[in-house]
């Protein structure tokens, strides 16, 4: 059913793909927290100022864009270091066997 | 299909080569604008100008179509998978911002001031989706088309079949919209008239999409991208280089956003804005009466034209006065029906324009219709605009997440990291446009409030009159009060016009005006683009191919994708020259119905081994089937068709506006798509080599 019936490898994969799943509910919940935070205390961050800028407008028009963006950014960089690490790994196990699934 | 990911030398010396190029491209650009400003100074006439410009940058695009024409199968559908990550951003982002995303993101944001920013908030965030649960798995998929990737993971069919009805549902009443722009805006810029501007616009379309599938119109993007921003960005500039002397607007508008709020309050409590206020309510109220009895009122208002026709030709009035007597005489309401309706229009217009600062919300006060510190009703108000600001913004972020056009773009990059760093960047380039969105229309309303508003009516600049007579639906002015100033009440500025006119109303010169008609051009064109080729693959490719005739060889794919493209081009412009303006609400409505139909069953289908074919048919058609009640039952438009007279309270669910039935249809989406997977046979060995093949890196990719 799993890809290889290698064990170790089944092992590699398990570890690659909870990291990835952790990584992806971890951004995720940091951003349904911009989500709902941002609107729902918007009068109330409204009260301070900076820059002529009331926080909650601020914040809704462009600190939150901005704050995607680096989840975005962040996921690249840690999915690209999990990605090495993966395929370091299975490299080392198999000279001659197929990574997953052939295209 | 053959798989060799290119060497990365040769992957970077192409993008040297593409930096090259479109750098040239921009050199070109430049030059046409400075070429335009001189030809201005020297007096060429307007119409000159804005003709050059949508000549100029039609053949540009066409030209890139042209030489990027293909045949070949990869080409053609997916871009032959070598777009790199940057330039897959920049077309990504042209993609994704429409006609109405250029023109109207502003308008709104200077009409609703807050509330206007879910939009922003919407259109930006769906992208964490993206990137995170869709993007880099799709590209290891690899197939051509989204339905591609229903027909493959849960098999059978039917699957594939929902997901290419819905992908062209959804596409094709997003390319009306946009070639409802591509008329408006060729007409405007050129005189021609609003049919010819369709078909010539619509030229500029074919020849990319027609010829060269996703590798032109991919190469063509990327140059509208750059076309748009600039277009976007010198008016925005300049406008604050003016007011404050910023070059960077985005950081420095706040202080124009204090000098608003500032005037907001001084014309709240303006005695000559009081009273427009009052002649608007009597209006409305003598209008209202007029509707006891439209038979009588139609015959006195006749009977009153009359009169003043003859009143006005006793004294000699001037010829205009009497001309524009005489035209309203003409065009009065013939029937009781349509007299009806002026009266209804008349009465609600007035009672629109009599609320506080003529109905435009305050800039920056969130949910300003309520108030958390008032009383229950208005506390009430407060929530309930609070709920359906985020109900808003979380439907268009899943909707932005599983529009078709924008998932085909992510199959074009050379590997899934490619696409992942590939959706970063496509969030930087539309960060770029929406972050100046607020500013310009700040900006803008600063304009109108401090500098417009007071002035004599009879001396208002001439893009007043000039759009007035364009449209007096967009632009308007009525002295009310009967004082020859100008007050805030008794001006209309419709959000649709906001940013062409920003540089008129800002006194910026005649080319700017064009090169902002180019720039929403740009992004007409290039949304269109996607939208015909998404809508002709998935019927040739999914349907044809995949389901009527399998046998079918590769060139004969492509041939019946192209003659589809054409098909379904003309099909747009004959509804789009209808010019039926209520279309609009459906493009919100789209985002609800592209998130329903496809984000449960693409997300599950990615991360959840369990979920199968039976699952993802009953969770697609049950979003699609609660969203598209919620709408029938809701929306304006489709309650009057259907005869719906059930009162519109007791059709909402927890107060929640039409336009955001997703945050219906996709949880009921999910819930019947985990009940019914569970209740039947888990997926067979194939679709779940085909899950771990998504999920896990190969060793070629990078």
């Amino acid at each position: 059913m799993v890809i290889d019936n290698d064990r170790m490898s089944d092992g590699v994969h398990r570890v690659f793909w909870s990291r990835t799943k952790r990584l992806t509910a971890w951004l995720l919940a940091i951003w349904l927290l911009i989500n709902l935070a941002v609107p729902w205390f918007a009068r109330d961050l409204d009260k301070l100022h900076g820059f002529g800028f009331p926080l909650g407008y601020w914040l809704a028009a462009q600190g939150a864009l901005l704050m995607y963006l680096v989840i975005i950014v962040v996921y690249v960089r840690f999915m690209d270091r999990l990605d090495a690490r993966y395929l370091e790994a299975t490299a080392e196990r198999s000279g001659d066997r197929q990574s997953p699934g052939p295209s | 299909m053959t798989r060799q990911p290119p060497a990365l030398e040769a992957r970077r010396s192409l993008g040297f080569d593409l930096g090259l190029r479109y750098a040239l491209f921009l050199l070109a650009f430049a030059a046409l604008i400075a070429t335009m400003a001189l030809a201005e100074r020297f007096g060429l006439p307007r119409s000159w100008i804005g003709a050059s410009f949508l000549v100029v940058t039609v053949a540009a695009y066409a030209g890139i179509g042209f030489l990027c024409r293909t045949s070949n199968e990869v080409d053609y559908f997916v871009a032959g998978r070598r777009v790199p990550a940057l330039y897959n951003g920049l077309a990504t982002a042209a993609d994704w911002m429409s006609a109405a995303s250029f023109l109207g993101t502003a308008g709104v944001l200077y009409l609703h001031g807050f509330a206007g920013l879910a939009y922003i908030l919407g259109w930006t965030g769906g992208y964490c989706l993206l990137a995170v649960l869709l993007a880099p798995y799709l590209r290891r998929f690899g197939q051509y088309t989204v339905p591609d990737f229903l027909g493959a993971r849960y098999g059978g069919t039917l699957p594939r079949l929902i997901g290419a009805g819905a992908a062209v549902g959804v596409s094709f009443v997003y390319v009306v919209v946009q070639i409802y722009g591509v008329g408006l805006i060729t007409s405007h810029l050129t005189g021609f008239g609003f049919e010819l501007g369709i078909f010539v616009g619509l030229g500029g379309v074919l020849v990319c999409s027609f010829l060269g599938g996703m590798r032109a119109v991919t190469w063509t993007q990327v140059a509208q991208y750059l076309v748009l921003i600039v277009a976007y960005l010198v008016p925005l500039t300049w406008l604050s280089v003016k007011q404050t002397g910023s070059l960077l607007p985005m950081l420095s508008y706040g202080t124009q956003l204090e000098q608003i709020a500032k005037r907001e309050a001084e014309l709240a409590s303006d005695p000559a804005e009081r009273e427009v206020i009052v002649r608007l309510r009597e209006r409305a109220a003598l209008a209202e009466r007029k509707l006891q009895d439209v038979r009588a009122a139609m015959l006195a208002d006749e009977a009153q034209q009359v009169q003043r026709i003859a009143a006005l030709r006793a004294e000699n009035a001037p010829l205009a006065r009497i001309q524009r007597a005489e035209r309203e005489y003409v065009q009065r309401p013939r029937t009781e029906a349509q007299a009806r309706l002026a009266y209804q229009r008349e009465r609600d217009a007035s009672l629109a324009h009599a609320r506080p600062l003529a109905g435009l919300a305050p800039q920056t006060l969130p949910f300003a219709t309520g108030d958390p510190a008032g009383d229950s009703a208005s506390k009430s108000r407060f929530d309930l605009a609070r709920i359906n600001f985020i109900a808003l913004m979380l439907c268009l972020m899943m909707g932005t997440a599983a529009l078709p056009h924008i998932l085909t773009r992510y199959y074009t990059t050379p590997s899934a990291a490619e696409a992942r760093r590939s959706v970063a960047w496509s969030l930087l380039f539309i960060t770029l446009l929406y972050l100046a969105a607020p500013a310009l229309a700040v900006l803008v309303k600063f304009e109108v409030l401090q500098h417009l508003v007071g002035m004599p009516i009879d001396h208002l600049p001439a893009w007043v009159s000039r759009w007035s007579r364009l449209d007096p639906n967009l632009v308007s002015v009525r002295d009310i009060n009967g004082d020859g100033v100008l007050q805030l009440g008794e001006l209309l500025l419709g959000g649709d016009v906001i940013v062409l006119a920003s540089p008129e109303i800002g006194g910026l010169p005649y080319w700017v005006t064009c090169l902002v008609a180019a720039g929403g051009l740009a992004a007409a064109l290039s949304t269109a683009d996607g939208l015909l080729l998404t809508s002709a693959n998935a019927l040739s490719h999914d349907i044809y191919f995949r389901v009527i005739n399998p046998g079918a060889s590769a060139a004969s794919r492509v041939i019946a994708s192209k003659v589809l493209v054409m098909a379904i081009a003309f099909l747009a412009a004959l509804i789009a020259a209808l010019k039926i303006t209520d279309i609009l609400q459906f493009v919100s409505a789209a985002f609800s119905l592209a998130a329903a139909a496809f984000f449960p069953a693409l997300v599950l289908g990615i991360f959840w081994r369990r979920a199968n074919g039976a699952g993802a048919v009953a969770g697609m058609l049950t979003g699609l089937a609660v969203c598209g009640w919620y709408m029938v039952t809701n929306l304006h438009l489709l309650r009057s068709l259907l005869g719906i007279t059930r009162p519109l309270a007791e059709c909402q669910w927890f107060g929640i506006d039409a336009i955001a039935a997703g945050v219906f249809g996709v949880p009921a989406g999910v819930l019947a798509m985990g009940a019914v997977s569970l209740l039947t046979a888990p997926p067979d060995a194939e679709q779940l080599r085909l899950i771990d093949r998504m999920r896990y890196p190969q060793a070629d990719e990078r």
